[in-house]
């Protein structure tokens, strides 16, 4: 007896030490040193979490210090609350979890000072200029859901959407496309950043293309033959009785020199509605002209006017890709006016012109109190994500005005989206690398100010360091999305007959799903002969 | 024991044989795994496949989250160190060892003490498979967790049907959690053991677990990850352990250039026939033992008697059999193919034209594509290349990529000639179609580094470094980017940006012609040599010998000194065909070449008035003397004129 069970207790034993031995080796119990040497100058910090307005239930900011030293300590103290002393041997700062969130509720719309000391090899420390942030008084939606994929051209391979805890690290998938046959899985949207109403689209695969509608916390496919069969960017009425959603006939090619290789092109497109109790799709004049291309549907808060952004269509050839005009597409913003209560339509109404802006509009999304839509403008296109020149714009909806936010970067910023309280963007950047998108959050003032963007924490602060997918379509919601994982790959799973054509306009493409449509042809391509 | 005490030699025997052939064994299977095998080939197919590319995003602590991760981490952190070919036979043949020992713990108490050879059969099992190029470290150290497990488990000494069955119950856990769905083969040499012993709640409870366990863990335990592509495992799946593993991608079935599926079906088959093999002798040796059943303490079975000299040799010459079994069965052919591969990553272009001369069981485009590369590197594309077998597409892979081939092997040339950006785009399919892998990561790194995006760069080198063989290189690289983030005082890096495209030009649905692919680079960079060979190495193997003429004064912009022989041999060619004399602005032809098409005239016109044998025989010292022209390939080779 003894002898098995000295066994199986040293097996215990041996677990526990490699479990002890995986954990970061931080002390959080050590002092302040008393003799330093002040450097006036900031300490580097990766990532850099400086001058920033942080959200109040925000996971731990871990970061490495980017300072030569054989010791390093962190004090992290506020007006109120205990303050967090980290000692480490490493530059690694972990921060602990609880106390953090003690102190961030504690300074709720205060400062945090983040003190820097480093040991050199005499045994000497350094203490850096202190470090300065804002804890924010409003929270930001504790769960954030986005795809994470590599950078992809013809073929892909795994494409997760996962949803993200934003009071802590926990990451968990949402659904992934080695579920369904490895499909594409993208455009998931929300209404009103209500986890519990979700659209989500999938393409290619096993599966075939799958719009599923999660309504109330209650998962469907919707049926392609009463509904529609491919969907791509959409957007809920706030009534939750709606999905708009662009139809387009998108595709991809590539440049031979220009720094982002992949552009994306909408050869036609047009805008259709879903009334979701009715099961019927349908469109209406103005939101499928001929002789325009409508896409990124965005409706109001008061559900009066959905916004939209549409371009003039300057080809006739849609087989030709790219046309030769493709640089010269430019999206202006618009509006149209809907009434609810007579499901009458009026005419579209033009909000920003491309002629003035001298770009091109494109990821409409305004603020759930009303007050500021935020935009992307580039060079040409609709497809920001492969637009180095793509930047973030703000407009007031009370007075017009907009402005390029100082939030932007050289490289590609896109794929924004709001918190439900209006106080807090997130949005997709490829700064820093040029390649590779991450997610940034920044804190909206009452008055519109934007503050500095602070990158989605990571428990492992070096985890950007050799992380090589992307994140897109960053989008807040307010809980954990209901269905999901083996659930939500079940129902896509549903077999339905995809044999829905729906007719749009004489001038739109059907909406029937086909391996050739999207920016992406299906994973049965792989390895096709890069052409040229 | 009386049996013992009249034999005592036959004993001391037994106490030197087993350790002998053990230490014997494990010599020949060192030597076998270091000198034919070569585990640093094991590695590069490892890592051409993507089984274990989630295991550089994994912190320790992961592996600690899922059924078998222990293992894993164990397993991976021994296989990185295959690409020392040295370091790595001796850790598989360690391995081995540790496979047979505990084979034989688990073996013991099950009664089969007479027949200690067949402790041996696991470890050739996975030597077999190593040489089959699929890396058994995870399967071996599985089986030997399985064993020690299951050798705890039957050494327990008691009969209480309850306290046997609570601590199975116990020790289900922790053995799940160690190696996984291999848990399945636990439960069922306990259950096995149970039945040999007559103890029927504990045999039924390991049957009923080894089938439950490994069922409901990969339902509940992997349902946030992947699972069995994503589909409800059926329920046949589930019964093999070790077929897939959900969460590393681990699979033993691998469609792959360079693995035979038959082969290694054939060794799972022959895995489960010796478990089943090793059942019904189990079953049978208790039958025949119920004396030593009742005896038996606890539930060791005791010794079997010691048997003659007839019995040892017998076991010898099954262990020679199952040795030579293994060694026939291992393919040369995919060794050097592996090896053709090898070499190109690591860019050892003698070594490659040196294995591309041994039998690669079939010339296809890829090697052929690899062969020309190494040719250009070696200066020998314009002079040597008919001296390999071509095809077609030998410097285009047009067909190779239609039908879904690698692309990986086009991405690095591309990247070389100039076209960054479809190089970065190859890179990027190669990785979606087949995973993380070294090879594109350390592409991108370069491209990345080309297109002066210097983060980016590290982001990717980071990745690789997590590859033990490339850390060093990866760091190397780092640092470079430290003191020069756009190192721009590498000259290869200055070449290459001096041979990109200047004026962007998009590349979209419509498919132009193949040489165009060089043309637009020696118009971005008259000087672009590669560009220059690819493209007339194109005109050469599709036999275009207008538009290679028409190429020809592209010459002056190289370093040619004088005309390069296949050139030269096209220009005859030419000569012939338009009964023109072409200018060559001072160059001239050599007179040996003069004088070997003459004789190649004369042979073919041999050979048209010539029947029978001797048109045969003729037409066989033909392609001795010129196969290694161009001319020889233009008229007679693949898809050439018939005479």
């Amino acid at each position: 007896m003894t002898g098995r069970s000295n066994q199986l207790i040293l097996v215990c034993l041996a677990w526990a030490v490699l479990a002890l031995g995986a954990l970061p080796g931080c002390d959080d119990s050590a002092g302040v040193p008393d003799e330093v040497t002040a450097i006036d100058r900031s300490p580097g910090i990766r990532p850099d979490y400086s001058g920033l307005v942080i959200p109040p239930n925000i996971a731990p900011l871990n970061f490495v210090v980017n300072e030569p030293g054989r010791r390093y300590v962190v004090r992290i103290r506020g007006e109120h609350g205990e303050p967090l002393v980290i000692g480490s041997g490493s530059p690694e700062i972990i921060i602990p979890r609880d106390r953090w969130a003690r102190l961030l509720e504690a300074n709720r719309g205060g400062r945090l000072a983040f003190d820097v000391f480093t040991e050199g090899g005499d045994g000497k420390w350094k203490q850096f200029r202190t470090v300065t942030n804002t804890v924010a008084p409003e929270a930001i939606d504790p769960y954030l859901v986005y795809r994470l994929i590599r950078p992809i051209h013809n073929s892909w391979g795994p494409i997760g959407i996962y949803q993200r805890d934003l009071t802590s690290y926990d990451e968990s998938l949402v659904v992934h496309n080695i579920q369904f046959g490895e499909g594409c899985v993208n455009c998931h949207a929300f209404n009103k950043n209500d986890p519990r109403n979700m659209i989500l689209h999938t393409r290619g695969g096993t599966a075939g293309s799958a719009t599923i509608l999660v309504r109330d916390g209650v998962g469907a496919r919707v049926n392609t033959k009463s509904a529609f069969g491919l969907t791509g960017y959409s957007s809920w009425h706030p009534n939750g009785k709606m999905i708009v959603c662009a139809v387009v006939k998108v595709r991809q090619f590539f440049h031979s020199a220009r720094e982002e290789v992949r552009d994306v092109i909408d050869m036609d497109s047009t805008l259709v509605y879903y009334d979701i109790d009715k099961d019927t799709v349908a469109t209406q004049p103005g939101l499928s002209r001929k002789d325009r291309l409508e896409s990124y549907p965005c409706w109001a808060p008061d559900g009066r006017h959905l916004y939209f952004v549409s371009a003039r269509k300057l080809w006739t050839n849609t087989d030709r890709v790219p046309p030769k005009e493709y640089k010269k597409v430019r999206y202006d913003l618009e509006r149209i006016s809907y009434d609810e209560r007579t499901g009458r339509w009026g005419e579209p109404e033009m909000v920003l012109s491309s002629e003035e802006t001298g770009l091109s509009i494109t990821q409409p999304r305004i603020s759930p109190d009303g007050r500021n839509l935020l935009f992307c403008m580039s060079e040409y296109g609709c497809f920001p994500v492969f637009q180095k020149s793509s930047d973030l714009y703000m407009m007031d909806l009370e007075s017009g005005r907009y402005r390029r936010l100082p939030i932007n970067s050289e490289e590609t910023e896109s794929w924004h989206s709001w918190s439900s309280n209006s106080r807090w963007i997130v949005f997709s950047s490829k700064r820093g690398n040029g390649l590779l998108a991450r997610v940034y959050i920044s804190h909206v003032a009452p008055g519109g100010e934007v503050g500095k963007q602070l990158v989605l924490p990571q428990k492992d602060p070096r985890f950007y360091d050799s992380f090589i997918k992307t994140y897109n379509v960053p989008e807040l919601v307010t809980g954990p999305v209901p269905i999901r994982g083996k659930a939500l790959a079940r129902l896509i799973r549903t077999p339905i007959e995809d044999a829905s054509r729906l007719p749009i306009t004489s001038a739109s493409p059907d909406t029937g799903a086909k391996a050739e449509e999207g920016a992406y042809r299906s994973g049965a391509s792989r390895g096709r002969e890069p052409e040229h | 024991m009386s049996s013992n005490e009249q034999k005592p030699p036959r004993r001391n025997v037994a106490v030197f044989f087993y350790p002998l052939v053990f230490c014997l064994l494990l010599c020949l299977i060192f030597v076998y795994v270091w000198l034919r095998i070569d585990p640093s080939l094991v590695y590069h197919q490892t890592r051409l496949l993507p089984s274990l590319i989630s295991v550089t995003d994994k912190a320790p602590a992961d592996f600690l989250t899922y059924p078998g991760g222990p293992i894993d981490y164990v397993a991976n952190a021994l296989s990185e160190r295959y690409f020392d070919s040295l370091l790595g036979a001796r850790i598989i043949a360690l391995l081995m060892a540790a496979v047979s020992l505990a084979t034989l713990a688990a073996i013991t108490p099950l009664g089969l003490r007479r027949s200690y050879i067949v402790a041996f059969g696991p470890a050739l099992l996975l030597v077999f498979l190593f040489g089959q190029y699929n890396d058994m470290t995870t399967l071996a150290l599985r089986l030997v967790g399985v064993c020690l497990a299951a050798g705890v488990y039957m050494r327990i000494p008691t009969r209480r049907l309850l306290v046997r069955t609570a601590i199975f119950l116990v020790m289900t856990p922790l053995v799940y959690m160690m190696v996984g769905e291999a848990y399945f083969l636990f439960a069922l040499i306990c259950g096995l053991f149970e039945v040999l012993n007559r103890r029927w709640l504990p045999a039924a409870v390991g049957f009923v677990l080894a089938v439950l366990v490994p069922c409901f863990g990969s339902m509940y335990l992997l349902d946030e990850t992947i699972n069995w592509l994503g589909m409800d495992p059926p329920w046949p799946a589930q019964l093999l352990p070790m077929f897939y593993h959900p969460w590393t991608h681990f699979e033993l079935f691998i469609e792959g250039e360079y693995v035979t599926t038959t082969a290694t079906a054939l060794g799972l088959a022959a895995f489960f026939v010796l478990v089943a093999a090793s059942g019904l002798s189990c079953q049978l040796a208790g039958r025949s033992q119920p004396a030593a059943r009742k005896q038996a303490a606890g539930a060791v079975l005791p010794p079997r008697p010691v048997e003659g000299w007839t019995s040892y040799a017998l076991q010898v010459v099954c262990l020679l059999a199952v040795g030579l079994l293994v060694f026939s069965l291992f393919s040369e052919v995919r060794k050097t193919r592996l090896q053709i591969d090898y070499y190109a990553e690591n860019k050892m272009w003698p070594e490659l034209l040196a294995a591309a001369r041994q039998d690669t069981g079939g010339y296809d485009a890829c090697i052929n594509y690899y062969v020309n590369q190494a040719l250009y590197h070696t200066g020998q594309l314009s002079q040597a290349m008919f001296s390999y077998p071509q095809t077609i597409e030998g410097v285009s892979l047009i067909f190779y990529l239609q039908d879904k081939g690698d692309p990986c092997p086009l991405g690095r040339p591309y990247f070389e000639m100039g076209r960054v950006n479809e190089a970065e785009r190859i890179a990027c399919e190669t990785i979606e179609s087949g995973g993380e892998r070294p090879m594109p990561i350390r592409l991108l790194a370069d491209i990345n580094i080309v297109k002066k995006r210097p983060e980016a760069a590290r982001i990717y080198l980071r990745k690789l470094r997590k590859y033990r063989k490339y850390r060093a290189q990866a760091d190397g690289l780092l640092a470079r980017l430290d003191e020069d983030p756009l190192l721009s005082s590498d000259p290869e890096v200055r070449r290459i940006r001096s041979v990109i495209f200047k004026r962007d030009f998009t590349i979209g649905g419509r498919k132009p012609l193949v040489a165009d692919r060089w043309k637009v680079l020696l118009r971005a960079n008259r000087l672009n040599r590669q560009a220059f060979e690819y493209l007339m190495a194109h005109y050469l193997l599709s036999r275009q010998v207008m538009d290679f003429v028409a190429n020809l004064h592209r010459l002056d912009d190289f370093d040619y000194d004088g005309i390069p022989r296949h050139y030269e041999e096209a220009i005859l060619v030419y000569h012939v065909m338009s009964k023109k004399r072409l200018d060559l602005g001072g160059r001239k032809i050599r007179p040996e070449t003069f004088r070997r098409f003459a004789g190649f005239a004369r042979s073919v016109r041999e050979i048209k008035a010539a029947t029978g044998d001797r048109r045969a025989q003729l037409f066989s010292t033909l392609a001795r003397q010129y196969g290694d022209t161009f001319y020889y390939y233009f008229y007679f080779g693949p898809g050439g004129v018939a005479l």
